[in-house]
């Protein structure tokens, strides 16, 4: 597989968070929420915006290569809609930091399908 | 194109049979195929070779022999079922990805792209023809002539420019496929500046559009550092370029 030039030398490693239809809307939610905030410090914003990002391309990563996640929700009797959502630590911690997020997807992205 | 030569791979349990396919069950099952003459192109004869029978496939001028042992040992390798229904199905599917006879090509074919090397690392450009909703990759015969290969690819180019494409937006991510057939959604490519163009009206405008292909399944464009997130992990293989190097891509 060959990937774009990385720009930045420190990748970061992106852990993969079962999240359903409903706890990937409330991410969005609270993360879309937390951005319209004026106080929002600029670099807290830039990951938060990336975390918007990642559940785009989380969407579109089931259109293109449904077939492992499809394996995945097989195996483990998972619905239809739950999907990995792939977040670094940092994007993690700045997620979990939002104390508008719901206690049902703060519960799916630090236990529930991620352990 | 690597694909389950015999149809879809058995599951788990199937693997526990040890059941061979033998000569004489391929021999039973092209005897019933022809006897079906479901497909008037195609003319399967079987003839009595030094080294055990073989079977010739006569498809619109090209023809292609194989050994019935080979065969056989292949779908025993393969786990196909010693069965009639098991052995028909199989040799249905493998018939199904015969060579593509050059007229066949040439008038019908479509420009889609895929893997330049078994190591899936380069793209090129493969001439490919529908077959039951199947992609089947053209490789020019013996007989084929220059000219004629480079009008078959240009034919081809020509028909990949008429695949209706159709366009979706997830965020920051532009997902491209062939509207209706599946498996050839790469032949958009050859439009990728109208895609690009249909983004940007849609609302995504992109700065460094970087475009994620996988042979056979939708194609992705993104901005680099977006289309890096998207691959990344990614289980199958899949290439990043920047658009402008689509143009540059040579021939598989």
């Amino acid at each position: 597989m060959s990937l774009p030039p990385a720009l930045d030398p420190a990748q970061a490693v992106l852990v993969p968070h079962w999240l359903s239809a409903g706890d990937r809307l409330e991410l969005e939610r609270a993360v879309q929420t937390a951005l319209e905030t004026p106080t929002m410090h600029p670099v807290a914003a830039v990951h938060l915006t990336e975390v918007l990002t990642e559940l785009h391309v989380a969407a579109a990563r089931e259109v293109v290569w449904p077939a492992p996640t499809a394996r995945v929700r097989r195996a483990t009797g998972w619905g239809a809609d739950v999907v990995p959502v792939r977040l670094s630590a940092v994007e993690l911690a700045s997620v979990l930091s939002l104390p508008d997020l719901a206690p049902g997807a703060r519960e799916a992205l630090t236990g529930g399908r991620s352990r | 194109m690597s694909e389950a030569l015999f149809g879809a791979p058995p599951g788990l349990f199937q693997r526990l049979n040890r059941a061979e396919v033998q000569v004489a069950d391929l021999r039973r099952a092209i005897t019933r195929l022809v006897a079906e003459g479901t497909d008037p192109d195609l003319q399967l004869d079987v003839l009595d070779g030094v080294r055990g029978p073989v079977l010739v496939i006569g498809d619109t001028g090209r023809s292609t022999r194989v050994q019935l042992g080979e065969l056989a040992a292949e779908m025993t390798r393969a786990r196909v079922q010693a069965t009639p229904a098991g052995v028909a199905a199989a040799l249905g599917s493998w018939l199904a990805r015969r060579p593509v006879p050059d007229r066949v090509a040439a008038e019908g074919g479509i420009a889609v792209l895929d893997w330049a090397d078994p190591g899936q690392t380069t793209l090129g450009w493969r001439v490919v023809v529908l077959r039951d909703e199947v992609p089947v990759p053209w490789r020019p015969s013996r007989t084929a002539t220059l000219p004629a290969i480079h009008q078959t690819r240009s034919a081809a180019l020509g028909r990949a420019a008429g695949v209706e494409a159709s366009l979706r937006l997830a965020g920051p991510v532009s997902l491209w496929t062939s509207a209706g057939t599946p498996g050839i959604d790469s032949a958009v490519l050859v439009r990728v500046e109208e895609l690009l163009e249909e983004t940007a009206v849609r609302g995504l405008h992109m700065r460094d559009p970087h475009v994620v292909v996988t042979p056979r399944r939708p194609i992705a464009c993104a901005d680099a550092g977006v289309a890096r997130r998207l691959v990344a992990e990614a289980a199958d293989a899949a290439a990043t370029l920047p658009w402008r190097e689509i143009a540059d891509l040579g021939w598989a």
